[in-house]
This record gives structure tokens, sequence and C-alpha cells, in this order.
């Protein structure tokens, strides 16, 4: 009748009458005495009358455990992401703290914080089906079911990354946790009547929990600068400080800096000739016509020409890309300069 | 619990009722019972606060327990070296120093064979001694110094929480 004598465990506790259940770190396969187990205490009193012993007698009283409901979310990880990522995975991890097993409703929200720069769209959540990794065809479920007691899931939180998200930008996302009873489906239903021993009663410690995990941007911050200089007014002899007049040499400078936190990829860069210059070659060692320098380092030049190496001039759009130009890194500039005549 | 052979033609009957408030049956002089229950605190219509035992209901892992066994002597002869033995029960952890019982002197077993008073129970680890924690407390007894006259009732009160 009785259940198997096990270990006491030690489980750290408040000792208040109903109060907030604390728990050392493990987490235990039960979290507390299960719900409807018997709880007895038998009393033996030993006693004589006119110094006979007499036979001992017993008492006993028990009553039932009742079902207390709680749970845990566990989030605070941080995401790094990029704009315009799809279906980037934030992790949580749902806690059944009842002394029964329970199912739990979920819900992914974008969380309007005063952390909250940006909002990821498209949330959504996936159940996971217990290997821990997310895989899309796999974890499938929205919400946790018949989760037993002092059991932990991992819950996915998928979301797209709005492409005008900037640098160090946060969105963080809030899993919220609700225990739903199985037998009903619907919340656990504190129960208000008078305390009964011999029947098994609900008590809801905490109905629901949340957690927060965030999605913070590093991506590259690009900004680009055009500026001009007369090389020479090509007049015999030049002038010193010469001026922008027809024939003059005029060079252009462009400038790409990152400022971001992330190495971008540059696909090209064209520019068009302004109307009244013409574009002028070998201007540069070797008979080149552009130069291309990342930070201070030795520039790299190309030729205007159709050719492989990255840089063509077509009509009066001069283009640089690969393997001219390739990428910015964090915190790098990279300068394109050519020269035009003045017409 | 030992069981001794009789002289007399008492038929003594060993009850293990499992109600809220059990009796033992039979010819016996102790009346024995035991309850359960919490402390509640309430407030009154001055909003001064107070608490009181109510039966043990809404009991839930964390929720203290306030059992109480009383014996009352059902005889007109005084019941003499009146001893009341209770273990801590099972999920339950004894909350340390809450054992009561006027006019009785307290012991405590962590086996249920050898007994001592609260601060002589010591844990043999690691190859040193230490005071026993509450936690391994498995059995309480009170003896009752003075005689049980017809008539009146010894108290024992301990308290637990539910594991």
């Amino acid at each position: 009748m009785f259940p198997v004598l096990k270990q006491i465990r030690r489980v750290g506790l408040a000792v208040v009458a109903l109060g907030a259940i604390g728990f050392t770190g493990t987490a235990y396969a039960q979290m507390g005495t299960p719900s409807g187990d018997t709880i007895s205490n038998t009393a033996t009193v030993s006693y004589s009358v006119n110094s006979v012993n007499q036979t001992p007698v017993s008492a006993s009283t028990s009553f039932l455990v009742d079902t207390v409901i709680n749970l845990n979310v566990t989030g605070g990880i941080t995401y790094n992401v990029t704009p315009g990522a799809i279906a980037e995975v934030a992790t949580y991890t749902v806690t059944n703290t009842s002394n029964i097993t329970s199912n739990f409703a979920l819900g992914a929200t974008n969380e309007a914080a005063a952390a909250n720069d940006f909002d990821m769209s498209n949330l959504v959540v996936h159940v996971d089906n217990g290997d821990g990794v997310y895989n899309a065809v796999d974890d499938t479920a929205t919400s946790i079911t018949g989760l037993a007691s002092g059991i932990s899931r991992l819950v996915f939180v998928t979301g797209d990354v709005p492409i005008g998200a900037t640098n160090n930008q946060d969105a963080p996302v809030r899993l919220t946790a609700t225990a739903i009873d199985p037998s009903t489906l619907a919340a656990w239903v504190n129960d208000t009547n008078a305390d009964d021993p011999n029947t098994v009663q609900i008590v809801v410690a905490s109905a629901a929990a949340n957690a927060d995990d965030t999605f913070h941007i590093q991506t590259a911050t690009l900004g680009v600068t055009k500026s001009s200089s007369v090389i020479t007014d090509n007049l015999t002899p030049p002038s010193p400080n010469p001026k922008a007049i027809p024939g003059a040499t005029v060079e252009y400078v462009i400038t790409i800096s990152n400022t971001g936190s992330e190495s971008a990829t540059l696909q090209q860069i064209s520019d068009n000739l302004p109307a009244a210059t013409t574009f002028r070659a070998d201007e540069y060692p070797g008979a080149t016509d552009v130069s291309v320098q990342v930070d201070a380092n030795p520039p790299a030049y190309c030729t205007s020409d159709a050719d492989a190496d990255g840089c063509v001039l077509s009509g009066t759009t001069l283009t640089v890309g690969a393997p001219a130009i390739t990428t910015v890194a964090a915190g790098s500039t990279v300068t394109v300069r050519f020269r035009v005549t003045i017409n | 619990m030992n069981s001794r052979t009789q002289f007399y033609a008492f038929v003594a009957l060993i009850a293990c009722a499992f109600t809220s408030q059990a009796f033992a049956q039979g010819q016996s002089c102790i009346s024995l019972k035991t309850t359960a229950q919490v402390e509640k605190e309430v407030v009154n219509e001055k909003g001064e606060k107070s608490k009181v035992l109510v039966p043990a209901g809404k009991v839930v892992p964390g929720t203290e327990v306030v059992w109480t066994v009383t014996a009352n002597n059902t005889c007109k002869q005084a019941s003499d070296k009146v001893v009341i033995d209770n273990p801590v029960p099972e999920h339950m952890t004894l909350v340390a120093n809450s054992a009561f019982g006027a006019g009785s002197q307290i012991t405590y077993s962590l086996d249920g064979k050898s007994f001592a008073p609260a601060g002589q129970l010591t844990v043999k680890e690691n190859g040193t001694e230490r005071p026993a924690r509450a936690d391994e407390i498995k059995h309480i007894r009170w003896q009752f110094k003075d005689s049980l006259a017809p008539g009146a009732m010894a108290i024992a009160r301990f308290r637990a929480v539910l594991n």
C-alpha cells in the first residue's frame, strides 16, 4: 500500500505553505512528489498500566499529494544575423516543473522593449523532435504535448531578418509557454474550492512563463564618396595650381569605406563619366587606366578595355569589379582613381 | 515496533485506518489519533494577521505540514511510560527543531534503531563525524516523563515539508 521507500531527495525548498518552488541546478527526473501520491503518517504509542506493559497502539492518517503546475522557459542567447537572411533560428528550453505531465501552448513574438530596434518577420515555432537539432522537416510541432514532470524540451523559433536592418541593431524575440491540461486541452484551472485531503486538487503556481533570445545585426556598412582634383591644365608650361579649364586633366577619386562589422563583397562599382569629359587612358604605371587601392597598400592597376582584369569602359560608363576589386573588409577603405580630360 | 507477550486478558487490536481522523480500536487504554494540518494566515476585521491550523487539503511539493499525535487515556487507571514513536512520513523532510511535546523528552533516530537527542545525532562521512541534518532524521520519539492520568491527553507535534 505504501510506495517503495526511496531515498528522500533534497529539493531546495523555501519552508512556506504553497510558496514558490525553488530547485537546485540539476533537473531531477521527477519534479517533487508526484501528483496523486498518498502521504501517510503512522504513530505508535507504547505504555504500561500498573507497571504492566500493554500492547502498543497505532494510528494513521493520510492525504493525497495535489497537482502543482509550474514551468520554466530559458533563452538569453544572442544570434548574429545579416539583413535579408531567411529562417534564422533561435533556441529556447521549456521545462515542466510541475509534479504531473503537462502540455504547453507556445507563442513567439517580437518583444517591444527598449532594446527592440527592428522586428523579425515570419516568426514560426518549431518544437524539437528530441534530437536537439533544428530541422525544418522533422521539427514540425508547434506546441508541446505530454511533457513529463521535471523534463525539458527544446523549442526553435525561426524568423526572417528585414533587409533594411543596420549594423548592431537588436531584435529581441520572446517565446511564451502556457501550461495546458492534457485532459481538457485548455489551461489548467486553479481549484479554489475548500481543501480536500481525499481528492487530487490543482494548484496553479505559475500558468505561463517566457524568455527572450536576441537577433543581433552584424553586417557591413558602406559609405561612398567621390571627389575630384585637377592634376594639370596641360598648358606649356603647366600652371602651378592648375584650374579646371578645357584640356585639363582631372582625377576622380571614389572611396568605398566599410564602417560595419562584416566584410562586404562588392559586385561592381560603376561610374558614369560626366558630360563634357573624356576618359584618359595610360595615366597610371604600366600604361594602365584605373588605380584600385586597398587602405594604404600599393595600388593595383587595370585597363579600361574589355579584358579579364575586371575594369571596363563601356561608352561613358566605367565599371570596376572582380578581380580588380572583390571585398571591402570591416574597417577598410577601397579607393578607385581614374582620369578624364575636360572637353 | 516490538510485540510483547501479554499475561492479561487484554485483546489489543492495532488499527491502520486511512481516514483523516483515525482511532485505534479494541480494549486498550490509549486512544491514539494523528492529524495533518497546514498553517494559514488569516486577517481579522481590524487588519491584524494571525495564523491558524486548518486540515491539510491542497498539499503540493514544498508545502509544510503540521503533524499532530494525541494520546487519550480512556481507562480508569493511569498509564505510565507513555512513549509515542513516529517515523517521518515518506516523501517528507523533517523541519529542524519543529518537534514539540509538553512534558516529554524528544529523541531522534537516523536508522530506526538507536535514538539520541537532537544535538547528539551524528553521521560518519568521509572518515569524520558531523552533525546529522534534519533531512536525515527518520524517526521521532516522545518519552513522556509523568504518567497519563485517566481522561488526560498527551500531545506530540512536528512539522515536515513535502518533497
